[in-house]
């Protein structure tokens, strides 16, 4: 159809990863930085994504949010060291209901 | 179904001799037939991945939630009641394959595939390794002292394990190339070529993923016990995320479902950073990571089918040269 495939790959990717460097460069206003950062955020946003259903924003949005309510109350209510169990826990309950995620189509 | 071939036995004894011969070749030097250990331990790791990751096609992200699993049941009946690893290793075997159907079962009822099972496999990790850290916390629990002890598995030198381990990978390597001619390992192979079409040909897709991770979760378990006598403690560090998805990379990079490819790609690519680790760490830290991660990066782009495909090109060249 006239589509430059390789262009258009190579566009998306620098566009996310320029993205990820600005919303990196606003975390470390109040957060640390050290080498091994990536493997924090790196499993974390990507279940946020899958959660949501590939492709989508509004899914993104709700899955972000709904991870980081039950975040957020897991800490405070239960042990501040049990945080990434309820964000996993989450992820795989919602994911054995929905396997595409939550706004996914099937 | 042969189990056995000539071939094969051939195969497993020139594995069996050369690594045998690696602690002889280190000197009997107590640091190195440790590293010696940990490239052995692994192999098996990628070798039992190579099961649910290259045959069945399942990109798996759990083996360290197996693997410690094992180890915790293990090591903790040892420090805890005193009970031998000859029992606790079995046991730590049965956990791991319970936590597989657990979680297995779920998994492949709802038709979880593809980027979604890579995920949902490695929060299991994070998951059990923080149930693990509520329940014993962050302290490490030291297995009891022996200076020599054969029932407890405890050692003051690393070559009784080394030679343990090495049991258990020509096992392992045994049971891939079984599976590999088995009818479950054609029906894996349809499962990961095309799952819809398999299913359409009849082939109970969701039990065989099931047996496939079953066995995959059993050589884990078993192996970690090991690597808890190995190592002497017992930390929720043995669940960890980063190991697993190395596990998937160095499976990946020796090529799916090729044996030799996998096991050359683990002796080589850890050999090389624990390598690189004793020469670069101690000038520029972190530069081994670089080289090592580059490197990992260069043969993704070279050669994507993995090193068992350059072995399998590497034997057709070599049978035209006999032939003409």
């Amino acid at each position: 159809m006239g589509i430059n495939i390789k262009k258009v790959y190579t566009l998306t990717f620098g566009l996310g990863i320029a993205l990820t460097a600005v919303a990196a460069a606003l975390i470390m206003t109040f957060s640390r930085a050290d080498p091994y950062i990536g493997l924090l955020y790196g499993l974390l946003s990507w279940v946020i994504v899958a959660m949501g259903g590939l492709g989508g924003v509004m899914g993104v949005l709700w899955s972000g949010l709904i991870i980081g309510i039950i975040e957020s109350l897991g800490m405070t209510l239960v042990s501040a060291g049990a945080r990434e169990l309820f964000i996993y826990l989450t992820f795989l309950i919602i994911i054995w209901l929905r396997p595409r995620g939550l706004f996914g189509r099937r | 179904m042969r189990l056995i071939d000539r071939n094969t036995i051939l195969w497993l004894v020139v594995v069996a001799i050369i690594f045998s011969l690696v602690p002889i070749a280190l000197g009997f030097n107590a640091y190195y037939v440790y590293l010696a250990a940990q490239i052995v331990l692994m192999a098996i790791m990628v070798l039992a991945w190579n099961i649910i990751g290259g045959y069945a096609g399942q990109l798996d992200l759990a083996a360290t939630a197996y693997l410690g699993m094992g180890g915790a049941v293990a090591g903790l009946l040892l420090t805890f009641y005193g009970i031998t690893p000859w029992v606790g290793v079995p046991l730590g075997a049965l956990a791991a394959i319970g936590l597989a159907v657990l979680v297995g079962y779920p998994t492949f009822r709802f038709g979880i595939k593809e980027v979604w099972y890579a995920l949902l496999t490695a929060s299991l990790v994070v998951i059990v390794q923080r149930v693990f850290w509520l329940i014993y916390g962050s302290t490490e629990i030291y297995l009891p002292y022996y200076e020599w002890s054969w029932l407890y598995l405890r050692f003051s030198r690393y070559e009784p394990l080394y030679y343990i381990l090495i049991v258990i990978l020509l096992f392992v390597l045994w049971i891939n190339i079984v599976i590999k001619r088995s009818r479950l390992g054609y029906y894996l192979a349809a499962i990961r070529e095309d799952e819809l079409a398999a299913e359409a040909l009849g082939i109970d897709v969701r039990k065989y993923k099931l047996y496939a991770l079953i066995i995959y979760a059993a050589i884990l378990g078993f192996v970690g016990g090991i690597q808890v006598s190995l190592t002497s403690i017992v930390t929720y560090r043995m669940f960890d995320p980063w190991l697993a998805i190395v596990v998937a990379v160095v499976g990946l990079i020796g090529g799916l479902g090729s044996v030799p490819g996998v096991l050359v790609a683990t002796v080589v690519l850890r050999t090389i950073e624990e390598y690189l680790r004793s020469t670069l760490g101690a000038v520029i830290p972190g530069l081994y990571l670089l080289i090592y991660g580059l490197l990992i990066v260069i043969v993704g782009i070279l050669k994507p089918e993995g090193i068992g495909g350059f072995i399998e090109s590497l034997k057709r060249r070599l049978h035209k040269g006999g032939t003409q």
